[in-house]
Formats: C-alpha cells, structure tokens, sequence
C-alpha cells in the first residue's frame, strides 16, 4: 500500500527554510540553463527561418558566405538566361544579383559602433525575397540614393530611423521606408538599390551573390545543374536553407556552453536536494518507525521519499523555467555573424519543449538527489527508529 | 588556537551532509572559475604587459575592409613606430569546418613579427631561420602543433575562402608563446599570400610595435589622420582596445555571463546556509550547555562562522584544484572558445571573495540565533 501522497508534501511544508532553499537553487540551475538554451534557439530559429526553400544562392566557389564572394556582371548575365528560374507576369526570371556591403554604425545612444549588412538589390528582390515586406514609408527608388532599413535596425542604430539620413561613403542616403522580414535574417538588414551602392562603394561590376528563385520544388536541380554545366561558370549553387543551416553552427555553441554548466551546477545542486532530503528522513525517523510498525512495506517508504524528491526537483524547474520565461522569453539581443561580420538580431525563444526539458531535467537531479536518502529511509529498522529522538 | 580542534570537530560530526555540502560549493565555485576565466580570456592580454607597446590599425568601417599595402612605407615614416607589419586574417577551411580544425591563420612578415612579439615568443634560431628564408614557410604554435599533430616539414594546406586561393604552408618552425592564447596561432609570409593572389596589394590590419605606451595615442591619430578622407581610413588602437572590440561584437557577452555569475553565486549562498542552519539547529542543546559552562555569546558565533569559515575554504581548494588541472594541466575549452580558460591569480580571487563572503554570511546567520539563545530555553528544547 502506499502512503498518501498529502503525506509527502506535508513533509516538505515542515522544513520550510530547507525546502525553500533547495528549490531556490533547483530553479537557479534549471534557470541558467533554459536561457542558454532559449539564447541557442532563437538564434537557431533565426537562421532556421532565414532560407527560402525555393531560392537558389549562386556564389564564388570555395567562399563560405555571401561577403567574401564576388560574381562579374557576364557571369550574372549567363545565370539570367538558364532554364528552371520563376518567371513574373511580363516573363522576367526571378533573379536577382545582390551586393552585400557591411557598415560600421553607431548604435544608439552608444559611441561604439557594430556592424551592418548592407544590401544593394534589383527590382526583382522582392518577388525572390516574399518575405520582405516594407510596412512604414515606401520603398526606395531605383536610381535614387535611397535606403529603407528593417524595423529592429533602424531601432537600434542611428541614422537608420525613418527620414534620418545615412552618409555612406560621403554619399547622403536617405532612408525612405521601413520593412519587417518575419524574423528572419533580413530583419537585420539595410536594403538600397544595388547600382547606386556599388556606384558608392566602388564595385561596379561586381555582385556578391546571385539568388534564382526556382518555378517549382523539382526546378532547382535544374538550375543547380545548369550553372555545373556551364564551362564559363566557376561557381557554386546551393539552396538558400542550406546556406543557413550552415550557420546554425553557432548556436550549437552556445548549447555545448549551456549543458556543461548545466551539467556541472546539477551535480551540485543535487547534492544540495540530497543533503535536504538526508535531513528530512532523519528528522523523521520515528515517523518511519512508526509508518513501517503499522504495516508499511520498505517499497512504499522508498517510493513516498522518492516521490517526496521528486516533488521538490519537479517544483525547482517550475520556477526556474518560469523566472527565465518572464525574464527572457521574447527579449531582443543581438550577437555578430561569424560568418557575415556583422550583427544579427534574434529574440530568446523559450518553447514548450524547452519547458518540458528544464522540468524533467530538475525532476531527475531531485531524484538523483533523494535516491541515498530514501533508500536509507527504506532500510530503516522498527525498533531502532522508533527508539530515536 | 586551541578552538581550531573544536571547529574540525563539529564540522565532521555529521560527515555526510559536511561532504554533501563542500562537493556542492567546490562544483558551484568551480563554474565561477570557469566563468571568471572565459572573461578573462576575451579581455584579451593583461593592461600592464608588452601588449601595451602594439597598436593595430584597421579599416574603420570593419575588419572585412583591407587596407592598401602603400600604408605599410607610410607607418614606417610615423616617429615613435619601431616596426610594423602587414598582419592578414587568412580564414579558410582547414579539412573541414568542425571546430576542432579551426584556428588563427595570419599572414605576416616574418621579420618583423618576431621583432613585434620579441621576449613573449620564443622559437629555436634555426627555426626561425627557415621560416624567413622560405616563402612557403610557417611557423605554429606549440598546443596548435601538437593538437593538429604537425611536425616540422609537413605541409599544411588551407583552401581559401576570403582570398579566393589555397596556401599550402610548410611547417619551418614551432614556437612557444608567454601569452599561451598565441600558441593557437599558425603564421606564413604575407609575400607568399601576394604572390598567389597575383600581388593585388591588399593587408587586413597593420600591427606594429612602438617606442613607449605613452606615445600610443599620438601615433594612433598620426596614422588615422594621414588616412582621413582616403578611400581606406583606418581606425588604429592598442591590442587591448581592438580585442575588446571584437568581444563587443559578439553582443553582450560579459552581461550573459556576469547574470549566470550571480545566478551561482545565489546557489552557492543558499547550499551552504542552508547546512549551516541544519547543523546549529541539531545542535541547540549542546550550544545551552556551552553557554552554561562558560562560553560567550561572542565565543559561541566566533565557533559557529569558523565552522561555515573552514567548508568554504576547503571547497575553494577543490574548486581551484579542479580547475587547475582542467585547464591549466589539461588544457580544456569549451568548443568555439579561442582561448584557454587558465586560472589565474585573479580569477582565484574572485572565487575566494565569494566562497569567503558567502561562508561568512552564512555561519553569521544561525550563529547569531545561536549566541543570543538563553540557556534555560535552549536545554529545555528536545531537538
């Protein structure tokens, strides 16, 4: 038969300051690692978004991102031409040559500065990019030394703002409009025209990436195929979801990060749950006495502590998932791009399977931590633990 | 002092829970050593080392910008530079681009960098020899060597990826670094990179070394003046500055990691008042009977803080032992960390200030109770 479960939680009633203290430093664990885990998922959710099933990115070969590569205006010119591109209502391919440039701005209200994308694209940009979606002002126009920044950008930068101006290369460009790009990594970017940026920063010619959007799934091997056949291309074609998954790399950083400490501060703080629990079976050993004398199997006294452990570990990472929920959840930072150089924004993530994961992993190290504990309990003699005091 | 013997007494009267408790504070302090040490190595070189006498110019707008090589003969002419060179980020995929194969590769002039790290990097002179005389040459650090598994004479090859080419290194030398961060480093002749790029004329960054760090201001703006308003302005800073710079860049890494500090600092505090409270609280009888025989209220705290005193030190010892021989004997890091996470003197301290701190609050606590306790009601308590 086993012992009522009210019974174990009374038992964690009784030694407040005890109970209170290890679920504090339960929470604690579980709370650094969930926003380590929360930080590494935003940023993975950001790059996870970021691609477009249906683009092709067309790049130098042997570069391993959009700023160290460089394709002439022939080689843009033979990708227009291939077969498998969208095309729109007037039969134009859905290709569009970009320039990526990065600038050093100040943030505001800062003196230091960080770094930017800047990204000069054609007309066709925003049938290639769907995502991007200009929500105040209105677009730039071509041949105009116009700008229009992402939302968080023109937040955190200045100059970037609606209106303000941008002096890039001793050229005055004005930012006219401002875009959203559901969270993806355009959302941390500077789009203009990419004629007049390669005109202010000396590129003419050049493009940095070329994106093909595909008419159809089944179109980018197609594509992908054309630019290996083709003797005058040296380049490199490969999905735009992969070219971002690639990045993700970093947050699997962070996530080794998080579970070292993880793993280390549960050592410790079970350690902590087990001390608690040691003093509540010895405080109680009479009761145990009492419990087993009235017919209680060893089983049962084991599970009701088990439980009991269990109990406080499952508590511990309520409340620490909570504190980082609250504290975290949605919360906007920012870290550099290795592979860019420059800044990408991204929110702190905390999922519903990330909460699942934090409480389950206080669960076990309170278990971990009661399992001595109540298995001396379980041990316990009748008649020496009904003699204590 | 005699009471010493009582203190040790009473803290392995409960051996269990006093163990329980110094494992949990000494993997707690641990991370704070591990933390302390991962800041520690974004800071970069130590304010009061050689590194105060190097300045590094670079393109103002970012470090993906290069500098024309003409600023080399430029800098040269700048009084109080005693020698400078080009110093490029090479990058590039080393077999594949798993962690494990990534580390620096810069392009330097190979003279002038021995000049630049004189008494901080040491390589037999033979060694140094071959690699100034070989234009394919270069030269590793020890730990880089010996991870990769690089004798001298191998040939190491790195595909390209910012230079649109692929070097293919011959191991002349391996150095040893004071700065073991710089051990991590693999360095081959800035001419070898121009010449297979077809002599474009192009530098990262300039690192140079100067006559005295109190002229490290005026040369910064000689230089970033004498490029104002060309095409490539250079921002120019001591090593120092421009490291922490690139931390910065990383977004707030030192608030993430101070917010887990405190977090663990928490968790330290509560693990170990929380035995402090059990141990004075199964002891409230025998503290009466102390009481009754003579102890003062002021003997009575001095025993109980002593007591918490002697677990937070001796966690301490085992935090720092683990860390030592994690890091500094082992030579552990975390993946994507570019510097070791060695211990030092100051990373040391800030885990005793905590460990003492905490101890000291958390014996003060329960010890006060227990001074003030009267001795008729403390006896009369069955604990």
């Amino acid at each position: 038969m086993a012992i009522p479960f009210k019974v174990n939680l009374r038992g964690l009633l009784v030694r407040k300051v005890s109970t209170i203290s290890t679920i504090v430093c339960l929470a604690l664990v579980v709370a650094v690692f969930s926003t380590m885990m929360a930080l590494a998922a935003g940023l993975a959710h950001t790059f996870k978004i970021s691609g477009d099933a249906l683009n092709v990115m067309v790049m130098r070969d042997g570069s391993t991102s959009e700023i160290n590569s460089g394709l002439t205006t022939e080689q843009y010119e033979i990708l227009t031409s291939l077969p498998g591109a969208a095309r729109d209502a007037a039969g134009k391919p859905n290709v569009t040559g970009e320039v990526v440039l990065v600038i050093n701005q100040n943030k505001r209200g800062h003196d230091k500065g960080a770094n930017i994308i800047l990204r000069g694209v054609t007309p066709q940009a925003f049938a290639v990019h769907p995502e991007i979606k200009v929500v105040e002002g209105r677009t730039f126009t071509p041949g105009q030394s116009e700008l229009i920044a992402s939302r968080s950008i023109a937040k955190k930068f200045q100059g970037c703002g609606l209106g303000e101006v941008l002096t890039l290369k001793k050229r005055q460009f004005k930012v006219v409009g401002l875009f959203e790009a559901g969270g993806t990594s355009k959302d941390s970017e500077i789009l203009g025209d990419v004629d007049e940026l390669r005109d202010a920063f000396d590129r003419k010619g050049y493009f940095s990436t070329v994106f093909i959007r595909a008419a159809d799934p089944s179109a980018i091997s197609v594509i992908q195929s054309g630019i290996k056949a083709d003797q005058r291309l040296n380049l490199k074609a490969i999905r735009e979801t992969d070219y971002f998954s690639e990045q993700t790399q970093q947050s699997g950083i962070i996530i080794a990060a998080g579970m070292f400490l993880a793993i280390i501060l549960a050592v410790g703080a079970g350690f902590g749950a087990a001390n608690t629990m040691y003093a509540a079976v010895s405080s109680r050993s009479k009761e145990i006495g009492t419990l087993r004398a009235i017919g209680f199997s060893r089983f049962s006294i084991l599970l009701a502590y088990m439980t009991e452990a269990l109990v406080l570990g499952a508590m511990g990472g309520v409340v620490g998932i909570l504190i980082t929920y609250f504290a975290m959840n949605g919360v906007n930072t920012g870290t550099i791009n290795w592979q860019s150089f420059s800044e990408v924004s991204f929110a702190f993530r905390v999922t519903p399977i990330l909460a699942v994961i934090a409480i389950a992993f206080a669960s076990v190290i309170g278990a971990l931590g009661g399992l001595l504990p109540a298995t001396l309990a379980a041990r316990a003699r009748i008649t020496q633990a009904l003699r204590q005091i | 002092m005699k009471l010493w013997r009582f203190v040790i007494k009473s803290a392995l009267r409960n051996k269990r829970r006093t163990f329980l408790t110094i494992v949990s504070l000494a993997i707690s302090l641990f991370i704070v050593n591990t933390l302390a040490s991962v800041i520690r190595g974004f800071d970069g070189s130590d304010p009061t080392g050689p590194a105060r006498f190097r300045l590094i110019s670079r393109h103002k707008v970012s470090l993906t910008n290069p500098l024309p090589e003409s600023y080399w003969e430029k800098i040269k002419q700048v009084p109080h530079v005693e020698a400078v060179t080009p110093w490029s980020w090479f990058g590039g995929v080393y077999k594949d681009s798993s962690w494990e194969n990534q580390f620096a590769r810069f392009s330097v002039d190979p003279e002038i960098y021995f000049k630049l790290v004189e008494g901080e990097v040491t390589i037999p002179e033979d060694q140094k020899k071959a690699f100034i005389e070989d234009r394919r040459g270069g030269i590793a650090g020890k730990s880089l060597a010996a991870k990769q598994g690089w004798k001298i004479g191998d040939t190491i090859s790195i595909k390209g990826d910012i230079y649109p080419v692929t070097i293919d290194v011959v191991l002349r030398g391996i150095f040893t670094a004071k700065k073991v961060d710089d051990e991590n480093n693999l360095l081959f002749q800035h001419m070898y990179l121009e010449e297979l790029t077809g002599r474009k004329g192009i530098v990262g960054t300039y690192w140079m070394r100067i006559d005295s760090p109190e002229n490290s201001a005026a040369v910064a703006k000689t230089i970033d003046t004498m490029t104002e308003n060309s095409d490539a302005e250079t921002l120019t800073e001591t090593e120092n500055q421009f490291l922490a710079d690139f931390v910065s860049m990383m977004g707030n890494v030192k608030g993430l990691i101070s917010a887990i500090g405190l977090c663990v600092g928490v968790v330290i505090l509560m693990l170990a008042a929380n035995t402090m409270a059990m141990a004075v609280r199964e002891r409230t009888t025998e503290v009466a009977v102390m009481k009754a025989i003579g102890f003062t209220p002021g003997k009575i705290l001095g025993l109980i803080v002593g007591e918490s005193l002697a677990i937070g030190l001796l966690s301490l010892a085992l935090a720092c032992g683990m860390g030592f021989l994690l890091y500094n004997v082992m030579d552990f890091r975390l993946p994507g960390l570019w510097t070791p996470m060695v211990l030092t003197p100051m990373t040391v301290l800030i885990a005793a200030t905590i460990a003492i701190g905490i101890s000291l609050v958390s014996g003060l606590i329960p010890g006060i109770s227990a001074a003030r306790l009267g001795v008729v009601e403390g006896l009369r308590k069955v604990a």
